[in-house]
């Protein structure tokens, strides 16, 4: 309440200087051509509460607030669940076209739910704002598994595609598609492969998994099996971003590239806005969470949640999302899922 | 004073269970209706499986198992309501639901969700509206006697909630046409 | 010996008047949150998650953590007993008697048992946790997709019990329970079932939109479609006998399924995919198989109050053993204590305990300290919680649905859901009409998906090879006691001059 009352205050402040406060709000270079936000923005996590897309909308919230972007006004986060995003998809493209003050937070998890619930929106739909963060996928094997290196794994399954068996997230989802690139890069048949993929409902079955040896191969996002591998458990054999990461082993893992493989796969976040909204609300609206990523409190909300920064805005963000609709679309009709 | 706790417990409430005996028609209504939404789910289910294939491990056995085992229960059902049917006396309608305020609550709720998703009436105003409204739905005394405290219960209800979910727990509820 | 000193160092750390004051916050919010349907202990930590990271103090942040999810526990209990409304399907089994009870005037006993026996499931578990956890672990994670689904069979046929009084109704509960946990898209193929195009429901039927619907909405239509037959005020309270509202009868009926409740909780809760609905369901059933009076049980039997509510809370310590033992989250709000581990740079699995170690006993401590209060929190409200049923009848059914739309709207934003809980609401009503037992469609649900996922993953992982469940001995061993849970009942009947002798050690 008390809240409320002081950004009421801060507002009509903002509002009784605005002649003279204009060119300087935000103190960035470029004129501001709107005054963006004029009302509370309301970002949209399509997925329950607690979760990646959620913890996203949520830490960006706080640190617009906390670093003062929003010209005294206030920023809401609403949840909206189900289907991979897809719901909170069709309800910003449906419901929210031409308003500037709604965001959506997105990722690769949504390009691929939009191929496999068939859904009547894809993303390519709405206005791309930029893409925030990224983690890679780790492929892990138990510590007496016989696959040393990716390529022992690799050419087990080219072998005979049905030998490994493989374990992860939802089905369709990144890690499964992972699996697939993974299989066709190493020219194994990727439809029998990807079939052999379990699909667990969170990283605990996956893990427990593991241990039991119902599955032979864990694909799971970097951060998931670091106790794990830390504690000799598990092994990881690859890391799929473009770098080496350290997964926990105490030295960096090398990547699937380094491997000889030519497959990268980043599980990234970024927000969208609807579509329908004017160029310049679509300037002010990059430029807002351009300065959002500049900011201190976003940095350091990248490092309390161990996200990795991976920022692309504007016409950037645009031709990646464009491009990984494409990529991750054939993928999935390659392994099986899409059409 | 450490009497076992079954012979109270037993005489204190007349013995019927919740459900006053529903009546034969009832019953035989709804063993019809189930034996009928089986029979179309489990062809629905078939013929998915037989667009898909049906195996084992695949995604279209279970749904053909249970409503096959949907359809073998209400036909089981049906096959009991009709025999009380044939049993049935001419008993006295004791004690007859009264269908009207159930209904009218439940088009109550569905104004009430509908409301708070499509509208900018704001989660306040559009709780206070229902929670008076059901209250005088539940009521059976005259409307006139309990309207002003339903209203004040609601009130402080719908702000009770607002706020502390807004504010303390930080799911947003619609604000809607009130400063808040 | 070692262990029991880390554990009183533990107690040194936790007993600071800031952690207690934590653990206060915990468990005062955790009932609340209990009590309102839909809103759980795993999204009321997710939320304050934020908040608690500002606080800089992993320990208190974890007190107050456990104190919130042992506070939904005890607080989850008292809607079901009191107005035949849990909010979370772990409470459903004790709301069949604990409702009956309550309407006989026994509400104050009903919700004594529950606290106490919730107490002493916590404290024998939280001992267990301090010295069986390695080992626990190791045995738990050994289980494969086969164990599971023959875990799974042998629940659902035991708990056939549930089913009430006549087969076929109860079956047709199942059954319905069944369907619904088919609906939505196929966990392992990604194919779409029985959504009839509506893409809200390509995730399924959420378990929360399940409850809310059946329960607090169905038991409020049913009311509505009643009044005129109701009595204008609840039954009035038995007076209060003995010590905590129990009598010396109910205690002595009531420590056995404490200590029953609890060695079926703690495994349960143990198991990657275990859960803590079985062993309330599996609890309720053997306490009614073992009843000398069986025809209390639907009446009010204090057994089916007390068994349940302990393996409740004895599931929860069962959670905590793979989760800080391997790091494997096996309920949602297992996983967002993981979340929160992480973000304090603690690190559960193998090393936990040698690294984190002064952190872990004061995790264990604080969870003796946090049932303590709770049972000091809850015996008093016990007087204010039966001051509910006082509430005029309009004001209190009315809050009821305003709650229970809060608890799928305000979570999912997604008005499907909230008129699909409507749907089963009115579904609800009629079955309670027609005298069809509720709770079989809860464990349908909950099962259904479990037997099936688990099947078609051992298949699958087998190169479909059905061999596979017969030939690894745990999971030949489960389906065995399977196929004898379904002979046994019909064997005393060939006993029955014996039977009273047999049971009379009760």
């Amino acid at each position: 309440m008390l809240k409320k009352v002081l950004s009421l205050a801060v507002a009509a402040i903002a509002l009784g200087t605005a002649g003279c406060a204009e060119q300087s709000v935000g103190e960035s270079n470029e004129p501001a051509a709107v005054t963006y936000p004029s009302k509370t923005l309301q970002i949209m996590a399509p997925a329950a509460a607690g979760g990646g897309w959620d913890t996203t909308a949520r830490s960006m919230q706080k640190a617009f607030q906390d670093a003062n972007l929003l010209n005294g006004q206030s920023a809401e986060v609403r949840n909206v669940t189900g289907a991979a995003g897809t719901i909170g998809l069709a309800e910003l493209v449906s419901s929210h076209a031409g308003n500037a003050h709604q965001l959506m937070i997105t990722g690769l998890v949504m390009v691929g739910g939009v191929v496999t619930n068939k859904s009547q929106v894809n993303l390519t739909q709405t206005t791309p704002i930029a893409t925030l963060t990224s983690e890679s996928e780790v492929v892990v094997v138990r510590k007496d598994s016989p696959y040393q290196t990716l390529k022992d794994l690799l050419d087990a399954a080219k072998a005979d595609p049905t030998a490994v068996k493989w374990g992860g997230g939802s089905a369709g989802g990144t890690d499964h598609i992972l699996v697939g690139l993974l299989a066709k890069a190493a020219g194994a048949d990727a439809k029998t492969v990807a079939k052999q993929y379990v699909a667990y409902s969170g990283g605990g079955e996956a893990k427990a998994a593991l241990l039991s040896g119902d599955i032979s191969v864990g694909v799971s996002g970097a951060s998931e099996f670091t106790d794990l591998v830390k504690a000799g458990e598990l092994r990881a054999l690859a890391v799929s971003g473009g770098s080496p990461e350290d997964v926990g082993a105490g030295s960096p893992t090398a990547t699937i590239k380094d491997a000889g493989y030519d497959v990268e796969l980043l599980n990234w976040r970024g927000v969208v806005a609807p579509p329908g909204i004017s160029d310049a609300d679509r300037t002010a609206v990059i430029g807002l969470v351009d300065k959002l990523h500049a900011s201190e409190q976003w940095k350091q909300a990248l490092t309390d949640k161990k996200w990795t920064d991976f920022y692309k805005s504007g016409d950037e963000a645009k031709a990646y999302f464009e491009a990984e609709s494409t990529r991750i679309t054939s993928v999935l009709a390659e392994i099986g899922l899409g059409q | 004073m450490t009497q076992p706790a079954p012979p109270e417990a037993a005489s204190a409430t007349p013995e019927t269970s919740d459900a006053t005996e529903p009546s034969p028609l009832a019953g035989l209504v709804a063993g019809a209706v189930l034996v009928a939404a089986g029979l179309g789910l489990f062809t629905r289910a078939l013929t998915v499986g037989a667009d898909r294939g049906i195996t084992l491990g695949g995604p279209t056995f279970a749904p053909i198992v249970v409503t096959g085992l949907w359809v073998l229960v209400a036909i089981a059902y049906l096959g009991t309501q009709a025999a009380r049917w044939r049993r049935r006396t001419t008993q006295p309608n004791a004690a007859r639901p009264t269908w009207r305020v159930p209904i009218m609550l439940l088009a109550l709720l569905i104004a009430y969700a509908v409301v708070l998703k499509y509208t900018t009436v704001g989660y306040v105003l559009a709780t206070v509206a229902f929670y008076v409204g059901a209250a005088q739905l539940l009521s059976t005394r005259p409307r006139r006697e309990v309207i002003v405290r339903d209203a004040i219960v609601g009130v402080v209800l719908s702000l009770t909630i607002y706020l502390s979910f807004t504010k303390l727990l930080g799911i947003a509820l619609p604000a809607g046409v009130l400063p808040l | 010996m070692n262990a029991f000193g880390d554990l009183i160092n533990g107690f040194g750390t936790v007993l600071t008047p800031q952690n207690l004051l934590y653990a206060a916050i915990g468990v005062t919010v955790g009932t609340f949150v209990g009590i309102l349907p839909g809103i759980g202990p795993a999204l009321t930590i997710a939320l304050l998650l934020p908040v608690a990271l500002e606080l800089d103090n992993p320990t208190g942040t974890l007190i107050m953590f456990a104190g919130i999810y042992y506070g939904a526990m005890y607080g989850g209990s008292t809607t079901s007993i009191l107005l035949n409304t849990p909010g979370e399907s772990a409470s459903v089994a004790t709301s069949i008697e604990g409702y009956q009870m309550a309407k006989r005037g026994r509400a104050r006993a009903a919700l004594a048992t529950a606290a106490i026996g919730s107490f002493v499931a916590a404290i024998i578990t939280t001992v267990l946790l301090t010295f069986v956890t390695e080992p626990m672990a190791r045995l738990a994670v050994s289980f494969r997709a086969s164990d599971y689904f023959a875990l799974a069979l042998l629940a659902m046929v035991t708990v056939t019990a549930v089913v009430g009084a006549s087969i076929i109704r109860g079956l047709m509960s199942l059954t319905f329970g069944l369907f619904l946990g088919v609906v939505g898209i196929d966990a392992l193929t990604g194919q779409a079932r029985f959504t009839f195009g509506v893409t809200s429901m390509l995730d399924g039927i959420d378990v929360v939109v399940v409850i809310v619907g059946l329960f607090a909405i169905g038991e409020t239509l049913f009311i509505a479609s009643r009044l005129r037959d109701l009595p204008e005020q609840a039954a009035p309270l038995e007076p209060a006998s003995g010590f905590a509202w129990l009598s010396r009868a109910d205690w002595s009926r009531s420590w056995r399924p404490w200590l029953r409740g609890t060695a079926l909780g703690f495994p349960f809760g143990a198991l990657p995919s275990g859960g803590a609905e079985l062993p309330t369901f599996l609890s309720y059933m053997y306490e009614k198989r073992r009843a000398k009076n069986k025809d209390e049980f639907g009446r009010g039997a204090i057994e089916g109050v007390a068994g349940p509510e302990a393996a409740n809370n004895a599931s929860f310590s069962g959670v905590l053993v793979p989760l800080l033992t391997l790091g494997i989250p096996t309920s949602a709000t297992a996983a967002v204590m993981l979340a929160a581990f992480s973000y304090f740079n603690i690190s559960p699995g193998p090393q936990l305990l040698q690294n984190q170690g002064p952190l872990v006993w004061a995790l264990i401590a604080s969870l003796f300290i946090g049932n303590v209060l709770l049972l000091a929190l809850n015996l008093p409200l016990i007087r204010l919680w039966v001051k509910v049923l006082q509430i005029p009848r309009p004001l209190l059914y009315a809050g009821i649905l305003v709650f229970a739309t809060l608890g799928v709207y305000a979570v999912s934003g997604n008005i499907v859901d909230v008129l699909l809980a409507y749907g089963i609401g009115l579904i609800a009503m009629i079955m309670r009409h027609l005298d069809f037992p509720i709770a079989p469609a809860i464990l349908g649900l909950i099962l259904g998906p479990l037997m099936e996922t688990q099947f078609r993953r051992a298949l699958l992982l087998a190169d479909g090879d059905l061999s596979i469940f017969v030939t690894r001995p745990l999971t030949l061993t489960l389906l065995l006691l399977a196929v004898a849970a379904l002979a046994l009942p019909h064997l005393p009947k060939l006993f029955r001059g014996r039977r009273p002798v047999l049971s009379g050690e009760d």
